[in-house]
């Protein structure tokens, strides 16, 4: 086996693998309102046992897998959606206060609220009059 | 560059009988050099090799067969590795992969009432199944080694290069909302609508002459002072779109039923159009 043969079986290996692992970024609506980042993520056909949502080290991760009951010996004709999974990262800063982040997931749409740390709330400052 | 500029050669194909029209727009390296000369004088079941996305058939019953098939570059075809050309005695497309038969999926476009013949482990298309896949003429789309978050990629080359074939006319770019997928079992054809946020009354599925519309209208968050937004990427607003389905469904008995935010709509065949196993009788 020479190198050139060497160098295609690695390739292909890797697409096999890409390929098991294809994910879908779900659109995401993100918003900050009311010393709160909101997040509103379109994850269709997940459900609350297959949403998976992690904090670690200062990055959100939100995965769920693609949870529609298929009969057997389905054959694709046409398919816009070819992923089993959604995934989806972001950064959180500092402020963002990750032992209250709540989420509810609701028809397919999961809705995330990132509260600030009580610290660092806009405050607004009084002006003294001199 | 799309399929009809006759590129890049994974379509090789042999003729099998009938006769096919090679036309002129191909490059002749994506033919090897023993069959250019073959091509151009096309002759009836002779074992000519051509290019599937550039041949017109031009006679009826007229079939072909692949040299061999994998993915190609602009993700149109998929294909399984049938053998060495009769003609010439190299290989073609000699693949790293072989595809399941389930897999092969041929989408480039195919007019013409021709049944595609795969010799060796490949699998009959019938026709109807070729018409689905021509109307939704987005063979970017069906690649499956690309994340599907690079749609955003695909409809700007769509815009700034438009391809020169025909589209299906209902076709619509790339990670339209909603997104439709439609798939078969034995006994019915089932369409997968994923349309997150909306229920039961919020979409509007109905069905005529064999075409299945969904419409409806998603709402916006509501709007309020003080909202810093950063990204917006979800679809707000009026949507309608329509797939055309194959013939033969009972639309009669057709359902459709709501899961999280997927809408799937169930239509069975007729009875006398199932698949039947027919016994062979010892002579």
């Amino acid at each position: 086996m020479n190198e050139i043969t060497h160098r295609d079986a690695d390739a292909s290996r890797l697409a096999e693998e890409a390929r098991r692992q294809e994910t879908l970024l779900p659109a995401v609506d993100i918003h900050e309102e009311n010393d709160a980042v909101h997040i509103v993520a379109d994850m269709p056909g997940v459900t609350r046992e297959s949403l998976v949502i992690e904090v670690d080290n200062g990055v959100l991760s939100l995965e769920g897998e693609v949870s529609i009951p298929m009969p057997e010996g389905l054959n694709p004709l046409y398919a816009e959606v070819r992923a089993q999974r959604y995934a989806r990262r972001f950064t959180l800063s500092h402020e963002i206060d990750s032992e209250s982040i709540s989420a509810r997931i609701d028809n397919g749409v999961v809705h995330l609220t990132l509260p600030r740390r009580d610290t660092h709330r806009r405050r607004r400052i009084e002006v003294q009059a001199a | 560059m799309d399929c009809s500029d006759g590129v890049c050669g994974t379509c090789k194909g042999h003729c099998e009988q009938g006769e096919f029209d090679m036309g002129d727009e191909y490059l002749e390296d994506a033919l090897c050099e023993d069959s250019i000369e073959l091509a151009v004088d096309l002759d009836e079941g002779s074992g000519i090799s051509f290019l599937h996305g550039q041949y017109v058939p031009i006679s009826t019953g007229a079939a072909a067969g692949l040299f061999s098939m994998r993915y190609c570059w602009a993700g149109a075809m998929s294909c399984i590795e049938v053998g060495v050309a009769p003609r010439c005695n190299k290989p073609h497309n000699v693949v790293s992969e072989a595809l399941k038969p389930e897999q092969a999926l041929l989408s480039c476009r195919l007019p013409g009432p021709v049944d595609l013949v795969l010799p060796g482990p490949g699998r009959h298309l019938s026709l109807e199944e070729k018409e689905v896949l021509d109307m939704f003429s987005d063979p970017r789309g069906l690649d499956p080694a690309r994340r599907q978050g690079m749609d955003w990629i695909h409809q700007l080359f769509d815009e700034m290069f438009p391809s020169g074939g025909a589209a299906d006319i209902r076709s619509v770019p790339s990670g339209s909302f909603p997104l439709i997928n439609v798939g078969r079992t034995d006994d019915a054809v089932r369409v997968y609508v994923f349309a997150p946020g909306l229920g039961a009354e919020d979409l509007e599925v109905s069905l005529q002459d064999n075409v299945l519309t969904v419409a409806g209208r998603r709402e916006p968050l509501q709007e309020s002072e003080g909202r810093t937004h950063f990204r917006q990427e979800r679809f707000h607003g009026d949507f309608r779109r329509a797939v055309a389905l194959p013939e033969g469904l009972d639309i009669d008995r057709a359902e459709a039923s709501f899961r999280d935010g997927v809408c799937e709509v169930v239509l069975p065949k007729r009875e006398e159009l199932k698949p039947r196993r027919i016994d062979v009788q010892a002579a």
